[in-house]
Parts: C-alpha cells; sequence; structure tokens
C-alpha cells in the first residue's frame, strides 16, 4: 500500500507534467505583495521566489507577517497588490478552492462531525477522479502519515499529534503541487515537537513537493528547512539557505533574531577590498572579512556580530602570535545548563556579551571567578559586520 | 462536614425536582380516577381516554393544533435560521437595532402581540380563520429559531469554513458539508421550541383564531366543568411532547453513539 503510494505521489512533481513545466524551477513567486490591516502593513511588498522541491520557511516573531503570506498563498486572504504565481500561472485572483496548495493550520481544523476517514476524503471529491478509489486512496494517505486503523474514531477522540497527522493526511491526499504548514507543531508538546520535525522532513523528501513552512522557532527552522525568509514588520530581512541565515545573518535584526546577540559598536578605520579594519567602541582594532560588502567608508559608523558560541574565554590574555581577536572583559555572572554554560561578561565599553561555553570537562570554567577579569578571543572570519541601519 | 453539605445539597435538589415534577405526576395519576370529583382516588379505570377518543369536537381541534404547529414549525424555522445566519455574520458591535427589533417579541407581553394582531388582520380585511392563526404563530416563533441559532454559530470555528475552502469546496460545499451540519441541532432545538411554543399556545390564538385549537377547546371544556378527562388530554399531550423531544435527541445522538 505505501509503495503504490509512492509511486501515485513521487512521480508527478517530476515526470507527469505538461511540457515546459520543468523549465520553470519555480513553484511559487510572490511578487510584490502587500496587505495592510486598517493602519498597520501586515505585508509590507514582499516578493520571494520558492524553488520546486525545497523545504522554505517563512520565519519571525509573531505578527511580522508571515502567516498573512502564507494565507495569501492559500487565498484565504486577498491582498492589496502584486502576484503570486504558482507553478507559471498567476493565481492572484483565483479562489483558495481552485488553487493546487493546500494548507496545514495551526490547530489543525479537523472537522469535529466527520470521522478520520471522511475528514481525510473531504476533498477528494472536488478534485477530477479523485472519488475514484478514494477508501484506497484515504488509507494509503493514513499509512503515509503512519495513521492507520483509525479510520473510525472522530477528531476529538484524537491525541494532539494523532490529529496532526490527519490534517497533513487530508492536505497530502489531494496531492497538492506545494504544502503550506501554519506553525503546525505549534500545539504539540516538545518531545513530540521534535519526532514531527524528523518527520515532516523526511516526508517532504519522499513526496518530492515544495513544503511553505511557518515558524517562529528559529531552531524548527534551521532544523528542517533547505532555505529561510526571515520577516520582520512585513519585510523579508534576509532570504538564504538555513546555514547562511544562521553563520552569516545580513542584518541586526536577523543575527539577534537567530541567537546570535553580541553586538559591538565600532567605526570603521580602513576599506581594502573585501577587508574592512574596524576600531571598537572598547578600544581595540580588529580587521573583518565583508565579501559581499555594500561599499563600507572610513569613518562610517559600523557593528559586528560575533556568535556566543564562537567566542572563546581565558584567564590570561592568548599570546600576540595567536592571530584571533581578542578584548578584555569582566565576569558578570554565569548560568550552568547542563551540557554548557552561559556566561555574561562586559567589555570596557559597556557592552553586555553572552558566552557559550561547552562544559567538555568536569569543573570546567571554575578558574573564573565574579567580578573578574577574563580575556575573550575569536576568529576575526566569525565576525560578521553589517551597517548600523539596515540598508 | 463533606457528608452534611451532600446531605443539604441533596435534599434541596430533591425538593426543587419535587417541585417541578410533582404537579405533572399527580395530572398523570388522576388522569386514571374512577372518581368525578377530581380531587378524591377512588380506583383506577381507563375510561376518560376512551371519552377522550370519542369527543368529536376535541380530535377536531387536535388536529387543527398540529397541522397549525406543523406549518408554523416549518415557515418559522426556515424564517429563524436565516436571520440567525444572517446576524452571525455581523461585527459584534453592528446593527445593534436590527437585533434588538429580531429579539423584542419574546419580550412584549402575549396579550398585547395578541391584541396588535387582532387590530392589524381586521385593518388589513383579513379573514380569521386558519392562516390567520398561522401566521400569528410564525410571528412569535420566528424569534426563537434566530436567537438559538445564533448561539449555535457564536461557537463556530471560522477556520472550518477556511479549511473546508482550501480543500476544494466552493461556498455551496462549504455550507452544506461543514456549516450546516455543525448548526443542525440549533436548527433542531429552535424547531422542536417553535412546535411547543404553537402547540400550547391560548392567548394569542384567542385572539385571531377562526378555527378552534386544542387549548381554546381545553379551556372551553374546563369553563363548563372540570373532569377527568381534561386531565387525560393533558396527559397524552405530554406524552407526545416527551416522544418528540425524544425522537429529536435520537435523530441528534452523536454520531459516535452509533457505533457503541
Amino acid at each position: 500500500m505505501v509503495e503504490n503510494f509512492s509511486t501515485v505521489y513521487i512521480a508527478p512533481c517530476f515526470s507527469e507534467n505538461p511540457a515546459g513545466f520543468m523549465e520553470n524551477p519555480f513553484s511559487i513567486r510572490v511578487v510584490g505583495v502587500a496587505k495592510r490591516f486598517g493602519d498597520v502593513a501586515a505585508v509590507d511588498h514582499v516578493s520571494l521566489d520558492i524553488r520546486r522541491g525545497e523545504f522554505f520557511s517563512l520565519l519571525g516573531p509573531s505578527g511580522c507577517g508571515k502567516t498573512t503570506l502564507l494565507r495569501m498563498i492559500a487565498g484565504l486572504e486577498e491582498g492589496d497588490a502584486g502576484n503570486i504565481i504558482i507553478d507559471g500561472s498567476d493565481v492572484t485572483r483565483v479562489p483558495a478552492h481552485r488553487r493546487p496548495v493546500n494548507l496545514v493550520f495551526q490547530q489543525f481544523a479537523l472537522f469535529p462531525h466527520l470521522n478520520v476517514e471522511k475528514n481525510v476524503a473531504f476533498g477528494l471529491r472536488y478534485k477530477s477522479g479523485g472519488k475514484r478509489d478514494s477508501h484506497k486512496k484515504v488509507s494509503a494517505a493514513l499509512d503515509l502519515v503512519r495513521l492507520s486503523g483509525l479510520q473510525h474514531r472522530y477528531p476529538d477522540e484524537l491525541s494532539g499529534g494523532q490529529k496532526q497527522r490527519v490534517a497533513l493526511a487530508r492536505a497530502l491526499v489531494l496531492e497538492p503541487r506545494v504544502l503550506l504548514l501554519d506553525e503546525p507543531l505549534g500545539a504539540l508538546d516538545q518531545k513530540l515537537r521534535k519526532e514531527m520535525q524528523v518527520e515532516l522532513k523526511h516526508l517532504q523528501r519522499r513526496l518530492g513537493i515544495t513544503f511553505v513552512f511557518v515558524t517562529h522557532d528559529q531552531e524548527e527552522a534551521l532544523t528542517m528547512s533547505d532555505r529561510i525568509a526571515v520577516m520582520n514588520a512585513g519585510k523579508v530581512e534576509q532570504m538564504d539557505s538555513a546555514a547562511e541565515v544562521f553563520e552569516h545573518p545580513s542584518t541586526p535584526f536577523v543575527a539577534e533574531f537567530m541567537g546570535a546577540g553580541n553586538f559591538f559598536t565600532a567605526k570603521v578605520r580602513e576599506v581594502d577590498g573585501a577587508i574592512v579594519t574596524v576600531i571598537s567602541k572598547a578600544g581595540f582594532e580588529t580587521a573583518l572579512l565583508a565579501p559581499n560588502a555594500p561599499n563600507y567608508r572610513p569613518g562610517e559608523k559600523v557593528r559586528f556580530v560575533v556568535r556566543p558560541e564562537k567566542l572563546e574565554m581565558s584567564l590570561t590574555e592568548p599570546p600576540p602570535a595567536d592571530a584571533r581577536a581578542r578584548m578584555e572583559v569582566t565576569v558578570e555572572e554565569r548560568v550552568y545548563q547542563g551540557v554548557a554554560t552561559v556566561w555574561t561578561v562586559r567589555n570596557r565599553a559597556g557592552e553586555r556579551i553572552h558566552v557559550y561555553q561547552q562544559n567538555v570537562i568536569h569543573g570546567a570554567g571554575e578558574q573564573f571567578v565574579d567580578m573578574g577579569k577574563a580575556w575573550l578571543c575569536w576568529d576575526p572570519r566569525n565576525a560578521i559586520l553589517m551597517r548600523e541601519q539596515k540598508a | 462536614m463533606k457528608s452534611v453539605g451532600r446531605t443539604i445539597l441533596r435534599t434541596y435538589s430533591s425538593a426543587v425536582y419535587a417541585f417541578l415534577y410533582a404537579p405533572i405526576l399527580v395530572l398523570v395519576v388522576y388522569s386514571f380516577n374512577q372518581s368525578l370529583q377530581t380531587a378524591r382516588w377512588l380506583g383506577f379505570t381507563p375510561r376518560w381516554y376512551a371519552q377522550v377518543l370519542r369527543d368529536r369536537e376535541l380530535i377536531e381541534s387536535a388536529g387543527n393544533s398540529l397541522l397549525v404547529a406543523a406549518v408554523t414549525t416549518v415557515a418559522a424555522t426556515i424564517i429563524g435560521t436565516l436571520a440567525g445566519l444572517g446576524l452571525s455574520r455581523l461585527q459584534a458591535n453592528r446593527g445593534s437595532a436590527t437585533k434588538a427589533l429580531l429579539f423584542l417579541p419574546i419580550v412584549i407581553p402575549e396579550i398585547v402581540v395578541g391584541a396588535a394582531l387582532f387590530t392589524f388582520f381586521v385593518a388589513v380585511e383579513w379573514e380569521l380563520g386558519f392562516w390567520s392563526v398561522v401566521v400569528a404563530h410564525i410571528s412569535f416563533s420566528v424569534s426563537y429559531v434566530a436567537i438559538v441559532v445564533r448561539a449555535r454559530l457564536a461557537g463556530f470555528d471560522r477556520t472550518l469554513e477556511e479549511a473546508a475552502r482550501d480543500l476544494g469546496a466552493g461556498p455551496l460545499g462549504v455550507f452544506w458539508r461543514v456549516k450546516f451540519p455543525l448548526m443542525l441541532p440549533g436548527i433542531v432545538a429552535g424547531a422542536l421550541l417553535v412546535f411547543t411554543l404553537s402547540i400550547d399556545d391560548y392567548v394569542i390564538t384567542s385572539f385571531v383564531a377562526g378555527v378552534k385549537t386544542l387549548p381554546l377547546h381545553i379551556y372551553a371544556k374546563l369553563k363548563v366543568n372540570a373532569t377527568p378527562e381534561t386531565n387525560a388530554i393533558s396527559t397524552l399531550l405530554l406524552a407526545v411532547t416527551i416522544a418528540l423531544i425524544t425522537a429529536a435527541q435520537w435523530l441528534l445522538r452523536s454520531p459516535r453513539g452509533r457505533k457503541k
């Protein structure tokens, strides 16, 4: 049964498509889309391209517009401006029920008066040829989400995880070209969340369908996504691969949101190609690599970020032969977290810095005393340069 | 301490139930009483029921009542359901006048409604008969259905509609496959309410009746003399009502009940 399902479901994306289909590498193109709610610009002229077969995440804090954008792709929300193109055809004016995408709702939105089988079969009658073998299709979809044997249960007889799987099966049975997921793991407990993250990722790989996943959890986005668009106040701040967004945030907001809270104020002293030398407010000089640097000028005020886990703390200053950047700090607080200890320290400019240190050996970090001096050093390649204001 | 509280609670609730149901129980018991004086028990007899069934006038008036109630229920349920649907779409702070006008008939004294309807029918020269009763009954029933349906829809999760649209259902599909099944218990409850209100209405009906309904007949009979026969009629009416409500409960039983 599972085998049948995979052949039916994996194939269409790559083989049974009309001529010219493959030439278009984009599943979804969002072009200048805007939506206002009263005075608030929920989505502020956003453009993005989502590639076929990728796991794409819209990441951001609540109210950043990610869910509104997803609902606009689904057709549940009408935009004020812009176009939405799915598989090369403009669907901006196409109502939700005629779009080749399906949405998995945050609270699952299972029909309470229908059992699992009828919930999953709900959309089949609207699909051409969908009613044929609908029983088979439903059980194949339930197999796929590993939920066989519960066909006759009602939603209020299911656990959160089971409801989640029914919601997934109900969408997947329709073989959508794109599956939209609106914080689908938000209602689950921590352990189940982790399991479902892995399972969703596997499912996406197996089916080869484009997934557009909305979440406010950066770790979740990193775990699952091929690419991530980080949103803030209705705009896309950065759109890149998961690793790139994490390692090279392009704006202060993204850096902060991805957990790199260590900002250092500095002034540009010299620009030599991609190498920018800055003087930090704390008084030290460091050369930074800014490969796609948008023309920094000497004298310009800038900021650079170093992630907490890229910092190393020692009691004495590293020898001059050590090429790493360094600064002297005062230890203020330690938080023991089991696998790691998180230190809060302060430099001479009064900037607060977090240091994440893995507890490799028992008693690691005991040499540091509260309010005592210490040295931080880091590889300059791990420092990310950015403008004071977002460009 | 706990058991004292429990005893008090139990006694109190028994008293409340006794207060509610003792008169009805007495009525049922006395409908089988041999005595003509309704207050004394002389022995069991089913003869009042036999007498009821032989009372032509009574059977006819019961028929009228059932017909009026049936027509009223259908019409008022449809109108009231549509009204409730419409009201549920209004935002909370909008249409307060519309809502007030719709719900007013419930609190206006029946005697006023009856007098008003009578004046109205006379003014427009509508002959008092079967249809004048039906129209009067519909006019005071619609509000009840609207309220019940609207209350039912107040707890309706809009994302279910969105989910249905997302799965391919057009506006009609969304209504008939999602919204209607979920509001059906409210509609049936409203319909039951209307049926009960219509079949036992006396005050308003007495103003506009061109046909004799059961309550009018019973009241007229009581005025002449109270016999156990009226007890028997009332008991029958009670049985019909209980049967109706049971049937509705059975129709609306949760789908899970069917399996278990």
